[in-house]
């Protein structure tokens, strides 16, 4: 990456967005921080400037969140789309797991949000500008949910875990929204059983119920093969024959927080 | 003869012998007469004792069972009114959640500049004017931003707890970090606590617990609270503080947890109704004698673990709850 980082903050709440001018203050050789208060003119300055990062408020008047991070994704696929949000409300929260690549919680200290934005800007631009498009670009991957894990609820443990199993799809977003932080406490699960534990039966209901039914079959999860299934599936919504499967779906999985950043490539 | 027919003969007859055969037989006739009327009478009498007996018997059932009621119905509006403060506490928390977004973020900014502002100074005047004044804000001024940024990240750590009491309990259990929820409780109760009593942690490793995080919670607060009362009625107005211990270790499988106070102790003739709902021994308005009436049936009734206590009168309680890791079913009903 050449210069500071470009970062665009988006909140309906004029002295948050002053307080953030002031604590990033410190990170201005780094990061070079554009305020927009409220959803529109989030998309006004998307039109303009191209931003490496956005960090949005999620529940604001006219354009929300959803709405600001869906334009980032159709406007600028390769930008890093962060949430950091006082939403509690699982519902909406969970239409935004596909979304958004990282959740914040209000409040935050500085400290860590800058940590997390460094973190996925490392895993960002450690890919070439094709790979970085494509990777960041995903949004909800290609889902098929069977009818019956959406239904009814009351499904078990070992029924959820049954049909995220069956869906590799919802199996990674599943693990994004465990990894996340924001729906359970912060750590990196790579386990569905764990994943789904963590998160609660209620929490993985809600997030199958939220979730687009976008595909009509669906490929099974498989732990030991997780970089290839993901890339796969990712790269069935947008082929690009010049990248690799596996490199695709080892991007995602970082970017998302599920797996650690790789070490720099030697 | 019986009893009363002779009475009734010596009345008539006197103790004039009778001797007419007719007439021994009328008698013996009215004998057998009376002997079966008192056989009935008896057994009439039996089937009325029997019956007031289970009359007896139905009524300890029907007053059990309005006991059973009554209690389910006090747990139910406690359980209703929980919730609905639950709500209120989660939208207030959320509500400060912003103010102390913007706060913490400003004060960090005042600290980064004053620093960046105190290095420019001192470059820009040659020589440095340093009076007693400038030097004594030189001193003070971080240190008065370091207590709102340390106040303002301690309002946060109280909202996150409150928050994370109040979440409400959704209908499945799912596995949670026991010892967040011994630190978040151990911020709510910390004005009850912190006049009487020290706290001491003594937290084996122990993995996440699959249960509803927000009723062990209330457990937790319950017996910490407890806790408080019993050293506050030891300690009185001495000034002396107690000690409340509160252990985690994993026994048999189980995760055990146990709360251990130095207080006043449970009496003994109070102890077989500790776990009996609106049993109280505190004075009028100040106990609901729910407690631990309610920490009994989450944890046995709707975790399937167990909870005891162990006391010594004047030497403190331990309440110990056993709960299993991997959750299980609720026994049934």
């Amino acid at each position: 990456m050449t210069g500071r980082a470009r970062i665009l903050f988006v909140d309906d709440v004029k002295e948050v967005l002053d307080g953030l001018a002031g604590s990033v203050w410190r990170y201005r050789k780094t990061w070079h921080p554009t305020f927009a208060l409220g959803g529109a003119s989030a998309v006004t300055e998307m039109r303009k400037t191209s931003f490496d990062v956005i960090v949005t408020d999620m529940r604001m008047p006219v354009v929300d969140g959803e709405a600001v991070l869906n334009a980032a994704a159709t406007y600028s696929p390769s930008t890093i789309r962060i949430i950091l949000s006082g939403q509690i409300d699982r519902a909406i929260s969970m239409r935004t797991t596909s979304i958004a690549h990282r959740f914040m919680s209000k409040p935050c200290r500085i400290e860590e949000l800058y940590d997390c934005v460094e973190e996925v800007l490392r895993v960002a631009t450690a890919m070439d500008t094709t790979m970085r498009s494509l990777v960041c670009g995903v949004g909800q991957l290609p889902v098929a949910i069977h009818p019956t894990a959406r239904s009814d609820e009351g499904q078990t443990t070992d029924q959820l875990v049954a049909a995220v199993t069956g869906d590799a799809g919802l199996a990674a977003h599943v693990l994004h929204a465990a990894s996340s932080g924001f729906f359970a406490k912060r750590q990196r699960v790579s386990d569905l059983r764990e994943a789904v534990t963590l998160l609660g039966n209620e929490t993985v209901r809600t997030l199958i119920r939220a979730i687009k039914v976008t595909s009509p079959s669906a490929t099974a999860w498989n732990a030991n093969t997780m970089d290839e299934t993901v890339g796969r599936i990712a790269m069935s919504l947008r082929p690009e024959p010049a990248l690799d499967h596996v490199a695709v779906g080892r991007n995602l999985l970082a970017l998302w927080g599920i797996t650690p950043e790789l070490p720099q490539a030697l | 003869v019986h009893t009363l027919l002779h009475r009734q003969l010596r009345k008539a007859f006197g103790t004039r012998p009778v001797d007419d055969p007719a007439l021994l037989k009328l008698l013996a006739a009215i004998d057998d007469a009376y002997v079966a009327a008192d056989d009935e009478r008896v057994q009439l009498e039996r089937s009325l004792f029997l019956a007031s007996d289970e009359l007896l018997e139905r009524n300890r059932r029907l007053e059990h069972e309005l006991g059973e009621r009554k209690r389910l119905e006090v747990e139910l509006q406690q359980a209703e009114k929980l919730r609905a403060v639950g709500q209120l506490a989660a939208g207030v928390a959320h509500e400060i959640n912003t103010p102390i977004q913007f706060i913490g973020d400003s004060i960090s900014f005042l600290v980064d500049s004053f620093a960046e502002l105190g290095l420019a100074a001192e470059a820009t005047l040659r020589p440095p004017i340093e009076t007693d004044e400038i030097a004594f804000l030189r001193g003070e001024i971080p240190r008065a931003l370091m207590r709102c940024r340390d106040g303002t990240e301690r309002v946060g750590t109280i909202v996150r707890a409150l928050r994370c009491l109040a979440h409400p309990d959704g209908v499945d259990q799912q596995s949670a970090d026991l010892h967040e929820a011994i630190h978040n409780t151990l911020i709510i109760v910390a004005s009850e606590l912190k006049p009487v009593a020290d706290v001491e942690l003594a937290l084996a490793a122990v993995p996440d617990v699959v249960c509803h995080i927000g009723e062990i919670q209330q457990v937790l607060l319950n017996l910490l609270v407890n806790a408080a009362h019993a050293i506050g009625d030891r300690v009185g107005r001495s000034g002396q503080r107690g000690l409340i211990r509160v252990v985690t270790f994993i026994q048999d499988g189980d995760l055990v947890l146990s709360v251990r106070d130095d207080g006043a102790g449970v009496p003994p003739a109070a102890r077989a109704r500790v776990f009996e709902p609106f049993f109280t021994t505190k004075p009028i308005g100040q106990g609901t004698g729910q407690g631990l009436s309610i920490a009994h049936s989450i944890i046995v009734d709707r975790h399937g673990g167990q909870i005891t206590f162990d006391s010594v009168v004047g030497e403190g309680t331990t309440f110990t709850i056993r709960l299993p890791i991997a959750g299980r079913v609720p026994s049934a009903k």
